[in-house]
């Protein structure tokens, strides 16, 4: 690899170890790929912050030890529990103690507490074409693909690294060439435009794309133009679970396909892929299949985290009506959200419904054992695919608005979708 | 009597092991994303739609095609290590640095090499009836064994 003299003296130890061991890091990580230079990074995205074991908890206080400090601004992602509320939501202790020495290790580290897996949606987007190390899958996904930043599948702890080095190896999608879509997805006679009248449309839609495209760069057409924020916000999360994708185009929508030969840089798709109804009902065998469905114990929603948006959503779905007394109705969002929502009255109204909403932590950490829950909804294609191996039961997968209903009703209803017939 | 078959595939080593290793060998076509998909505990496979579900993949060469998913990966991984739960190396068709990141931050600070080793598409097939494989610390080459 080509190096600046900077980059010499990062390698050399002049600059300190911490800087150094990363640099090595990275430089090992740019050898594997073959790059030639580093890039210099405009942010990053930590997603080491959700506790998964003493390692992760080790590791940072380690490279505060080193001295360690972020050289570019860095936001923390979702953490495992909500700081101030953990003991409502009956997780471990364990899981506390471990959160708060993350948040003390990845703020000496400088970073930015924005404790959100939507930071896109709290005031941190990048811009267009800046070079930038996220990790947590959903964001990789909604940065690369809808805002058109770049960034490769970075995951923790490797981000810090790079965050710490304010660089990383020129590979990947960090390169122009390399964001070139080679396969199209596009849609059968039989997707009908009033299905594009239903938010979940577009989860079903994402799950099935991520399973035919795995880990590569595709494209997908015929796609409504006025497409929400939050439907591609979870296009993004539940591709990014069932495949590995970092960036998918969506003709005459995503800005680097405001047409088929931009998203494919001049060529012609090599391999063409049709959804049809039948892939829609696929995706939704893997998505909603409860054990129980006469009983309701959980509608977990934020994941990624709530916005203002589906806010609105959820309260207008809920119609004044209270939570059914033997349901929770759970909202993860961000402290961000959470501060626009409690000064416009919005929480204390739907707090009065029964409504509970949580900030920083992760909807997929749930006490299953301490609630005896065995029932969860959801409106996420990324909760509901991680369901079963995090919680041990099988969701039911809705629309916000047919959550909502069920919230109220204590069991699961949902509207009838036209992809069924 | 049946022979004992092995063959040799050639193989790029992203990060080969310090000593020659014998491992047993869980094959699978399904992609996996570790966080939801592994339990870092126990080292089972742990998502329900993969076809190794329930299997463990401690100590052993997992071979699954690329990673998807979560990019908790790396964490649980590097949890994996510290609870010696962990697959004794990865074998892959492409390696993102979603899977890349724990073997490498563990060969960086804990001098712990977990080798991770890439096939082709043709070359990864061929692994999918072989129950052992042998890896080696020049880098070069992959024994597969049919027994």
């Amino acid at each position: 690899m080509r190096l600046t003299d900077y980059e010499k003296k990062l390698l050399d130890g002049k600059h300190g170890k911490a800087i150094q061991i990363a640099m090595r890091v990275l430089y090992d990580l740019g050898k594997n790929y073959e790059a030639d230079y580093f890039v210099e990074i405009a942010s990053c995205h930590d997603d080491s912050t959700c506790f998964m074991g003493e390692a992760q908890v080790a590791f940072a206080e380690h490279l505060v030890r080193l001295g360690a400090r972020f050289s570019v601004p860095t936001t923390t992602n979702a953490c495992a529990i909500d700081m101030n509320r953990f003991d409502r939501q009956k997780l471990d202790l364990e899981f506390m103690t471990a959160t708060r020495r993350i948040e003390a290790s990845h703020l000496a580290l400088g970073a930015i507490a924005s404790w959100t897996c939507a930071p896109y949606q709290a005031g941190f987007t990048p811009g267009f074409g800046q070079q930038v190390a996220y990790a947590e899958s959903n964001v990789i996904a909604f940065v690369n693909s809808i805002v058109g930043a770049r960034t490769n599948r970075y995951a923790g702890p490797l981000e810090l690294l790079a965050g710490i080095a304010g660089r990383v190896p020129y590979f990947g999608l960090h390169v122009t060439e390399n964001r070139k879509a080679q396969g199209l997805v596009t849609l059968g006679k039989d997707i009908t435009p009033d299905m594009f009248e239903h938010d979940d449309v577009y989860t079903l839609l994402a799950y099935a794309y991520g399973e035919i495209v795995g880990d590569r760069v595709w494209a997908m057409d015929k796609l409504p133009k006025n497409i929400s924020m939050d439907n591609l916000k979870h296009m993004s999360a539940t591709m990014a679970s069932s495949g590995g994708i970092a960036l998918f185009h969506l003709v005459g929508i995503t800005p680097e396909a405001q047409s088929l030969e931009m998203a494919f840089q001049g060529e012609t798709p090599r391999e063409v892929v049709t959804i049809t109804r039948k892939s829609l009902q696929k995706a939704r065998a893997q998505l909603c299949n409860p054990d129980i469905e006469e009983s309701l114990d959980i509608v977990s929603l934020g994941c990624p985290h709530f916005s203002c948006a589906e806010f609105l959503l959820l309260e207008k779905a809920l119609k004044g009506k209270k939570v059914h007394g033997n349901t929770l109705l759970w909202v993860f969002t961000s402290r961000t959200t959470y501060g626009l929502i409690r000064d416009s009255g919005q929480l204390h109204r739907l707090s009065s419904l029964g409504v509970e909403v949580f900030v920083d932590g992760c909807a997929l950490e749930h006490a299953t054992e301490k609630w005896n829950t065995r029932t969860y909804m959801s409106n996420s294609g990324k909760f509901c695919t991680y369901c079963f191996s995090k919680t041990g039961c099988h969701p039911f997968f809705g629309t916000i608005t047919d959550c909502a209903k069920s919230a109220v009703q204590g069991r699961m209803i949902w509207k009838k979708k036209p992809w069924l017939n | 009597m049946e022979e004992k078959t092995m063959v040799e595939l050639s193989c790029k080593y992203i990060i080969a092991p310090k000593k020659t290793l014998q491992l047993e060998l869980l094959f699978s076509n399904d992609p996996i994303s570790f966080f939801g998909g592994v339990n870092s505990k126990n080292g089972k496979i742990e998502d329900h739609r993969h076809s190794s579900y329930q299997e463990s993949i401690t100590n052993k060469a997992f071979a699954f095609p690329f990673g998807k998913g979560s990019s908790g990966a790396g964490l649980v991984l590097m949890e994996m290590a510290r609870l010696q739960t962990a697959p004794a190396a990865i074998i892959n068709i492409r390696t993102d640095p979603v899977i890349l990141t724990g073997p490498l931050i563990c060969k960086h600070f804990y001098d712990q090499f977990f080798p991770v080793i890439n096939l082709t598409r043709e070359e990864y097939a061929k692994l999918s009836i072989m129950k052992k494989v042998a890896l080696f610390a020049t880098g070069e080459i992959l024994e597969a064994f049919e027994k």
